[in-house]
């Protein structure tokens, strides 16, 4: 049976039909309120909500989870052509001799599993138990924005639904006070970098716009026109908006059309953000001890750590998908000094958040995915002799942990060859990550589709094959 | 010639003796089973094909062999049990039955006793709709011929007849005129325009307002938004520096397009080729831009070849999408699945885009090839526009779609299941004067479509990017072909085709329901009442902007920067880019003239295409974004508190004057009542809160009303805000 058909029978033909976001709308209190299963699933969920930890950028696996003694041995030497065969550079490094270069950090074993850390990730290395690493993902695409639209959404183009849409279209929200898909950005305190992160990213692409990421902002606006326009309190706002009720009312009974009713909803609901979100965004009764867990950047509002507490809160508070950017991870310079700085910004505060998690009882039924859209080469770009070298784009293999719900942990997934330029093991597609994740959130990944110009799109586009090797 | 409606009667003559069910159409009723259920596997694509079998093709489905492994009458007419296409839907057996178990669609038993009825009723069979010649049609002659105005009537009124739906009566004069002002101009009607509507006792009235309001600039600035989604506008590049480039001079030939009432065929030739043109004007070569509005990736460290690529594929499905609703990207990696588009349509497609004389590299906003000139205001501009370079690329199929991947060698070529025009050039002048000749048969249906879309809130066909197997049937396919052969027989005259959409007793109906009518027909695809849709984010701004006073209006020139939440161009790239925020007259223009950056569309702008890539639909969804915006934007704040002292100068009955201002008609008993008393508490309110009131009533840059006048309106522009904000003020009715 083709289970996207029901959904698709309730919105109408027209995805966007003024109709249809009403029937939505009623799906969404109803049904999923109500029972946690949604009808678009095919298997018993093994999670109910996401939160990824996207480092935007690509940071080097190399230097962090792919431990290579070979580089060592061989630093300098050219990279030789049977290992390389034929792989694609950028445009930055094609002109300049290919040669191998080591990285600079210690790695030693950690856990019960022995998963291998450089020194520079103190923090995720003492819950190596918990996590399952991988260390052969792989992509298609070699440039940052291709790469990061492929990794959001299946496909290298802007235009298609983002992962976080999709598992808002296929479970629904259950929070009625916030929206079911929230994103938050941070940058990075050295400003290495300025690759931009794109609206499309996070937009429903042709999934009703109800399906979209909404961006919490750093400061007195979480989002945008939350706050009433100056002079205006929110009992002056609450009299205009019973008044708008009950005229609207009137007015649905005199039309006959049920879209006024939806409409109305949305601005109470509107209305209920104005307090919900800043209640949420709040973190002045947070106890000092979780600023502690999460690192002294974490009462900083904005920055990575204090995201991270609040991707805590809004998975206390039953959002579906929650999605961090840090950026700063593009080391094609000074990457000894810069990847320290990254790692001193991000690994304890992610660390912490798995931490919070497990003890509040919250890590089996959530997701978390730490990962970047694709790796760096062990070719070294500029001048390996001095400090400002770093790493080129490498598509063909990089570094993500994963922890939660349904997955083994504790567990290495997967092996590159002792350069770390190809996968000798066990590959992992970026399709095969996201049919791994559907599949943990009760869906075939193959069944979770969309009609649009004619065509059932989905976010494996046509590849992409479960993991068994990830799941428990 | 009269193939589509034969096509109908045919299915209409073969019910079998004492049948009560209603017969079935096959384009609508049933090519669409085949094509979602079937084609994947017995479709156009022969790379995937099973069993030699394509069931898109008469040959295949009615047994005669075409190929050596013909299989056995596939469907046998009048006879389901000797059918082999109904013996496989219908097996028990999991080997036998198609699709098989394994597939993702499969079929209802609804549509498994559709198939059986169909080949019962005769098996009737005729090509995909869209791609059959277009030719006069006949309207039909209903009953009731009084209540058709004009010839558009004749095809709903039959049908509606024939359905036994009874059509809801005329809108009242003041809906009507609203709507008609904001469908033509995105305006609504100011009071004396509606006064004098209302006072006009001359039998031709609603006529001269259609055709003031045709002959309003605001037409063509209105009916521009919806082109400049198909073009992808925007005035910056996009991606990682997004540098600004100036695209509005394209802009603002496309509205004086619209407002001069130029043909639709010139409106093609000039913008996909303008630049061909034999003694090129300017204005022509400035038109070509439409095919350089995509966006243009300066990252670094990316092949040039790669991003030049990018441009040509963009061009092909803006240029697919937008002239012939063909979905021809789909055929970039492989044939496509359920159109017969195969792979190398697509190339031979693009390489009329292939030879552009640009290198795909640069950083700048503003890529060569240019069109360098100085306008009417003395400003020196360069325009990005096309031109071929002397000697053509070699374009290849590229393999799997690849960008570096390449096959064999074609020349431009359009797609084969199309006419060919035998002397046009094989350059994009061919291809331009192909698609506006009266062999195409898509080109006239699409444009018909977009403009009863623009009108009627949706198309005929809902799905205006697809017009192939897996598209939307129209309900009215007759009325479609009767739009688009009088469009195009009219030499494409735009302004002609929606004034006969506009007089239409169709369109003038009541949009009101009961619960009944409403489910009976949730969609109103039958037209027995009118649409009624919330008005798109644009309009509803420009709405707030010209009630209040605020407006300030004047045609075309350079974007400009209105109130925007601080920090989203900033967030976006991290600092790089300042939105620095105009003043004046900039904060009051129409919303067309807003300055679009590709990484960051207009914050305050709801259900619009982000301009990334081609977008012909509707976007209409409700969420709670939408409502922060429409209450909290400083634009609404400002309009509020401007309207309300424009009320405060009116005097006596100053609410009902507002309403009226903004409704086209006076507010009920009850409402009146509710917001007077809203109004009352409110001024208790501010009395008591002078500070609060003085903020609210000097919302915005606009000068400040007298300290004196502070507390009355804030106190009404708390009212004014529930206004715009009434469900009738944010819609179409």
């Amino acid at each position: 049976m083709d289970f996207s058909s029901t959904r698709r029978q309730f919105l109408g033909r027209s995805s966007a039909g003024i109709g249809s976001a009403a029937l939505a709308l009623l799906l969404r209190e109803n049904a999923f309120a109500q029972a946690s299963e949604s009808p678009l699933q095919q298997f018993p969920a093994r999670a109910k909500r996401v939160i990824l930890l996207t480092q935007a950028g690509a940071p080097s696996q190399l230097d962090l989870f792919d431990y290579k003694p070979l580089l060592l041995a061989r630093r300098g030497e050219l990279i030789p052509e049977s290992v390389r065969m034929g792989q694609r550079v950028t445009t930055m490094t094609s002109g300049q001799p290919q040669k191998l270069g080591p990285t600079p950090f210690g790695f030693r074993r950690h856990g019960q599993s022995g998963a291998w850390f450089s020194e520079l990730l103190p923090h995720t290395s003492r819950i190596a138990d918990e996590l399952c690493i991988v260390q052969t993902l792989h992509t298609d695409q070699i440039n940052h924005a291709p790469a990061m639209t492929f990794f959001q959404t299946g496909h290298q183009n802007a235009g298609r639904p983002s992962f976080g849409a999709w598992t808002l279209y296929g479970l629904g929200s259950v929070n009625s006070d916030l929206p079911g898909y929230v994103v938050m950005v941070s940058k990075d305190v050295a400003r290495t970098c300025d690759q931009p992160l794109y609206e499309h990213l996070w937009s429903a692409g042709f999934l009703p716009a109800e399906y979209q990421g909404v961006k919490l902002r750093a400061g007195h606006d979480p989002v945008l026109y939350l706050e009433n326009p100056a002079g205006v309190s929110r009992a002056v706002r609450r009299a205009e908006l019973d008044d708008l009720k009950q005229l609207n009312a009137q007015h649905a009974a005199d039309t006959g059309d049920p879209e006024v009713s939806a409409r109305i909803a949305q601005f109470e609901l509107a209305f209920r953000m104005q307090s919900s979100v800043p209640e949420f965004v709040d973190l002045s009764n947070e106890p000092d001890e979780s600023f502690e867990l999460y690192g002294k950047n974490s009462r900083r509002p904005g920055s990575y750590a204090a995201n991270c507490l609040l991707a805590r809160r809004l998975a206390e508070r039953g959002v579906r998908f929650i999605q961090l950017f840090h950026v700063g991870w593009d080391q094609h310079r000074m990457l000894p000094e810069q990847l320290r700085i990254q790692c001193e910004d991000t690994d304890q505060a992610s660390a912490a958040l798995v931490l919070d998690l497990k003890r509040r009882g919250l890590l089996d039924d959530t997701l978390i995915v730490w990962s970047g859209e694709f790796g760096r080469s062990p070719v070294i770009q500029g001048d390996m002799e001095k400090p400002d070298y770093g790493r080129d784009h490498h598509p063909r293999c990089f570094s993500a942990w994963m922890t939660g719900g349904g997955l083994k942990r504790g567990i290495t997934y997967g092996e590159t060859d002792e350069f770390g330029f190809n996968i000798a093991k066990d590959p992992v597609h970026v399709h095969d990550l996201h049919a791994t994740l559907l599949r943990l959130l009760g869906f075939d990944h193959t069944r979770l589709t969309f009609l649009e110009q004619g065509r059932r799109f989905r976010l494996t586009d046509v590849y992409g094959e479960v993991v068994p090797g990830l799941v428990a | 010639m009269l193939l589509p409606v034969l096509a109908f009667c045919g299915a209409l003559a073969a019910p079998a003796a004492g049948d009560t069910r209603t017969p079935l159409d096959f384009e609508r009723d049933v090519r669409p089973i085949l094509a979602d259920a079937c084609f994947r596997c017995h479709g156009p694509d022969a790379e995937t094909r099973k069993a030699n079998l394509r069931l898109d093709l008469r040959e295949d489905l009615f047994g005669i062999p075409h190929q050596p492994t013909a299989l056995e009458h596939i469907v046998e007419p009048e006879h389901p049990e000797a059918s082999e296409l109904f013996r496989r839907v219908s097996s028990t057996s999991d080997d036998d039955r198609m699709p098989p178990p394994t597939a993702q669609r499969q079929l209802s038993p609804e549509e498994i006793a559709r198939l059986r009825q169909w080949i019962e009723e005769g098996a009737s069979w005729s090509g995909h709709w869209a791609f059959q010649p277009l030719a006069a049609v006949e309207p039909p002659t209903p009953k009731n011929l009084a209540a058709c105005r004009n010839p558009i009537d004749r095809f709903v009124q039959a049908t509606l007849e024939s359905r036994s739906m009874r059509p809801a009566p005329e809108a009242d004069p003041r809906t009507l005129l609203r709507r008609l002002s904001l469908d033509l101009t995105g305006l609504p009607p100011t009071r004396a325009e509606l006064d004098a509507f209302l006072a006009d006792t001359a039998p031709d009235v609603y006529e001269k307002q259609v055709d003031r309001l045709l002959a309003s600039p605001r037409y063509g600035e209105h009916m521009a938004w919806s082109w400049l989604d198909a073009a992808r506008y925007a005035d910056s590049n996009g991606f990682q520096l997004d540098p600004d480039r100036t695209a509005w001079p394209w802009r603002d030939w496309v509205v004086e397009a619209f407002n001069s009432n130029m043909g639709f065929d010139e409106f093609t030739l000039e913008q996909i080729a303008g630049d061909l043109l034999p003694n090129a004007t300017q204005s022509q070569i400035l038109a070509s831009a439409f095919n350089r509005n995509h966006p243009i990736n300066g990252e670094g460290g990316r092949d040039v070849e790669e991003s030049r690529n990018d441009y040509v594929r963009d061009r092909v499905d803006a240029t697919a999408t937008t002239w012939l609703g063909l979905t021809l990207s789909c055929a970039q990696c492989h044939d496509h699945k359920y159109d017969p588009l195969p792979q190398r349509d697509y190339y031979r497609f693009s390489a009329y885009f292939d030879s552009i004389d640009e290198t795909g590299g640069g950083e700048q906003g503003d890529m060569p090839p240019l069109l360098e000139y100085t306008d009417s205001a003395g400003r020196a501009l360069k325009v990005m526009v096309m031109r071929d370079r002397p000697e053509p690329r070699v374009t290849h199929v590229h393999l799997r779609g690849a960008w570096d991947a390449l096959g064999e060698v074609v020349e431009p070529g359009t797609p084969s299941a199309l006419p060919v025009l035998g002397d046009a050039p094989q350059n994009r002048l061919g291809l331009a004067k192909w698609i506006v000749d009266p062999a195409n048969p898509l080109s006239a249906r699409v444009a018909a479509n977009r403009l009863w879309q623009q009108i009627f809130g949706e198309g005929l066909v809902r799905t205006q990017d697809n017009f192939g197997a897996q598209g939307d049937r129209a309900e009215y396919p007759e009325l479609l072909d009767w739009l688009a052969f009088t469009y195009r027989e009219s030499g494409w005259d735009t302004k002609a085709l929606v004034r006969s959409m506009v007089t239409s007793a169709a369109y003038r109906r009541s949009s009101a329901c009961t619960p009944e009518q409403h489910a009976a027909d949730p969609q109103d695809r039958w037209l027995a009442r009118a649409p009624r849709f919330r008005l798109p984010a644009t309009v509803l701004r420009d709405q707030a902007l010209l009630t209040s006073g605020l407006l300030v209006e004047k045609l075309g020139g350079p974007p400009v920067k209105p109130y925007h939440p601080g920090g989203v161009w900033e967030d976006v790239s991290f600092g790089r880019l300042k939105y620095e925020q105009g003043h004046g007259e900039d904060l009051y223009r129409r919303t067309l003239y807003t300055f679009w950056r590709r990484t960051a569309a207009p914050a305050n702008l709801f259900d619009v295409s982000l301009r990334q890539r081609c977008s012909v639909r509707v976007i209409r969804t409700d969420t709670p974004l939408q409502a922060l915006t429409l209450m909290d934007d400083p634009t609404y704040a400002e309009a509020a508190a401007a309207l309300a002292e424009r009320v405060q100068k009116e005097g006596t009955g100053r609410i009902a004057w507002a309403f009226e201002e903004l409704l086209s008609r006076p507010p009920s008993a009850l409402e009146a009542r509710t917001l007077e008393s809203r109004l009352a508490a409110l001024r208790t309110y501010y009395s008591a809160h002078p500070d609060e009131a003085s903020v609210v009533a000097c919302a915005g840059e606009r000068a400040d009303p007298p300290e004196s006048e502070r507390a009355e309106i804030a106190a009404l522009a708390g009212v004014m805000t529930i206004l715009f904000n009434l469900d009738e003020a944010l819609s179409r009715e």
